[in-house]
C-alpha cells in the first residue's frame, strides 16, 4: 500500500497541525485490513492528539459499498471520533468534519505511535472516488525534562494554553488540596476551559481509581472532568482529553478572574506517576 | 440605533496556508442587533473566497448583562445553506456560554456538497420565536474555526 502523505505536518501555528491523506478506491478499499500510516511517528516520548478529524468525497461515478465507520488509532487504541460509513459511501461530494478528540483513556505503548487510518466492520468495494481524509493535530510529550510550566496568553489569535507538571505527591493530595493550574488573569477577566489533555508517564505504582476535575479556584462547580475513566488507575503510560467543559451559561459573576485549579473526586491513594496538565483555554472580557 | 458599525470583527480571514488555519472571530452584538436578529442574521465571518469554506469548531458567548430582555428564540448558525440550532443565550442575561460543534450537529454532516459550503460566510440566525424586546445587555460571540479547501 503506497501512502499519500501531501500536506503531513504542515504546521499551522497556535500548536495546531494539519495531515490529510488523498486516498484512492484501491486505498480505501484495503484500509480495513491494511491501515494507511496517516500520520508517521511523531518522536520519541510524543503522542499525537487528533483534534478534528474529516472528510472529502471527491465524487466520481461510481459509490463505494460496504465499509464501516473510518477511525484513526494509536496503536489498538481509537484516537478520534468516528466518521460515518455514509459518508464515503455517498454518491455525491461530501464533507464532514465531525471527527472530534477521543475522550476515552488510552493506554499502553502510546508514546511515539504513527496514527494509523482504518475502518470498522468490513471492506469497502467497488467505489473509483478519491477520497481526502483530513486532520487537525497537536502534539504533546510524555517527557518531564523538557517541560517548564508554562503559559502562553491570549495575544496569539486568541488561543491560549497552559501546561503544568504536577508532582506525584500533590496527585496523591488532589482529593483534599487541589493544584492550581492556571493563575488569575485579574479581575475583569473569564477564562474559560477549551480543551485539556493530561498524560500520565507510568511510574511503578497506579493511583485509585478517581476522577479529575477542573474548577474555578474556591469553588466546586467541576467544569470540566475525567468522569468515571480507567486513567488514574492505569497501568501503563496513559492520556485523556476532555473536549469541551460541562458547564453552560454559566454566570461570570462566579468566575470572575479567579484561576482553575485541579482537584479529585477522592483520596488517589500512592500511585507515584506525575501528571502532565496541558489546558488550552479562551479568555473573555467581562 | 446603529447595527453593523458596533461590530467588531477582530481577525479577518486570511493568513491561512492554503488548507486550514484555525483562527478566532470576535463580533459583539449591540441590544440592536439581538433585537432584529429574527429578521436580520448577523455575519459572524466573512466568505472566505473561492474553493475555501469555514469550519467552525468551538462557540464561546457571553453576554454582557445591563437589563434582560423578553420574548425571543433559539439562536442558531448558517453557513451558506447549512444551518445548525444552538441554543437560548441571550435571555438569561448574564450567562458564559461554551458549546462544540459536533458530530451530531448537520453542520458538514452528509450531502454538504462544495456547493453549498464554497465561499459562504458564516451567520448568527434567530431561526423561530418572537422578536427579543426591552434588553440591554450585549453578547459577545467568540468563534473558534479552520478554513478548509475542497479538493
Amino acid at each position: 500500500m503506497s501512502i499519500i502523505t501531501n500536506a503531513t505536518n504542515n504546521n499551522l501555528g497556535n500548536g495546531f497541525f494539519y495531515g490529510t491523506v488523498l486516498a484512492n478506491s484501491t486505498q480505501v478499499n484495503a484500509m480495513r485490513n491494511t491501515p494507511i500510516t496517516y500520520l508517521s511517528s511523531p518522536g520519541t516520548n510524543e503522542i499525537i492528539i487528533i483534534r478534528k478529524f474529516g472528510i472529502n468525497l471527491d465524487f466520481n461515478s461510481i459509490a463505494y459499498s460496504g465499509g464501516g465507520t473510518v477511525i484513526l488509532k494509536n496503536g489498538t487504541n481509537v484516537i478520534t471520533g468516528t466518521i460515518g460509513v455514509t459518508n464515503v459511501t455517498a454518491g455525491s461530494s461530501n464533507c464532514f468534519g465531525g471527527g472530534n478528540a477521543a475522550t476515552a483513556t488510552i493506554t499502553g505503548s502510546i508514546r511515539n505511535q504513527a496514527v494509523l487510518l482504518t475502518n470498522n466492520t468490513a471492506s469497502f468495494a467497488a467505489g473509483n472516488s478519491n477520497v481526502n481524509f483530513w486532520c487537525v493535530y497537536s502534539i504533546a510529550s510524555f517527557s518531564l525534562n523538557s517541560v517548564t510550566n508554562s503559559v502562553n496568553n491570549i495575544a496569539n489569535n486568541g488561543f491560549a494554553k497552559q501546561t503544568i507538571i504536577i508532582p506525584s505527591a500533590s496527585v496523591q493530595n488532589l482529593g483534599s488540596t487541589p493544584v492550581s493550574i492556571l493563575s488569575s488573569l485579574g479581575a475583569g477577566k473569564a477564562i474559560i476551559p477549551n480543551f485539556i489533555s493530561f498524560l500520565m508517564p507510568f511510574n511503578t505504582t497506579p493511583y485509585n481509581a478517581v476522577n479529575l476535575s477542573l474548577v474555578y479556584h474556591g469553588q466546586s462547580t467541576a467544569l470540566m472532568t475525567t468522569g468515571a475513566t480507567t486513567f488514574m488507575n492505569a497501568s501503563a503510560d496513559a492520556m485523556i482529553n476532555i473536549v469541551s467543559p460541562t458547564f453552560s451559561n454559566y454566570d461570570p459573576a462566579n468566575a470572575n478572574g479567579l484561576g482553575i485549579d485541579l482537584t479529585a473526586s477522592g483520596a488517589a491513594g500512592s500511585g507515584d506517576s506525575p501528571i502532565k496538565v496541558i489546558l488550552e483555554y479562551s479568555i473573555v472580557d467581562l | 440605533m446603529t447595527t453593523n458599525n458596533k461590530i467588531n470583527n477582530v481577525l479577518t480571514i486570511g493568513n491561512y496556508a492554503g488548507v486550514c488555519q484555525p483562527m478566532r472571530s470576535v463580533v459583539i452584538l449591540q441590544p440592536t442587533n439581538i433585537e432584529n436578529l429574527l429578521n436580520t442574521p448577523i455575519t459572524l465571518i466573512p466568505a472566505p473566497g473561492n474553493n475555501l469554506f469555514i469550519f467552525p469548531y468551538l462557540i464561546v458567548t457571553y453576554v454582557k448583562y445591563v437589563s434582560a430582555y423578553g420574548g425571543g428564540g433559539p439562536l442558531g448558525l448558517q453557513n451558506g445553506v447549512v444551518f445548525f440550532i444552538g441554543g437560548n443565550v441571550i435571555t438569561n442575561g448574564l450567562t458564559v456560554s461554551n458549546s462544540t460543534l459536533n458530530s451530531t450537529t448537520s453542520l458538514l454532516g452528509n450531502n454538504n456538497t462544495y456547493a453549498k459550503l464554497n465561499n459562504q460566510r458564516l451567520d448568527l440566525i434567530q431561526p423561530s420565536g418572537g422578536d427579543f424586546t426591552g434588553g440591554a445587555s450585549t453578547m459577545t460571540v467568540y468563534t473558534y474555526y479552520y478554513i478548509m479547501t475542497a479538493v
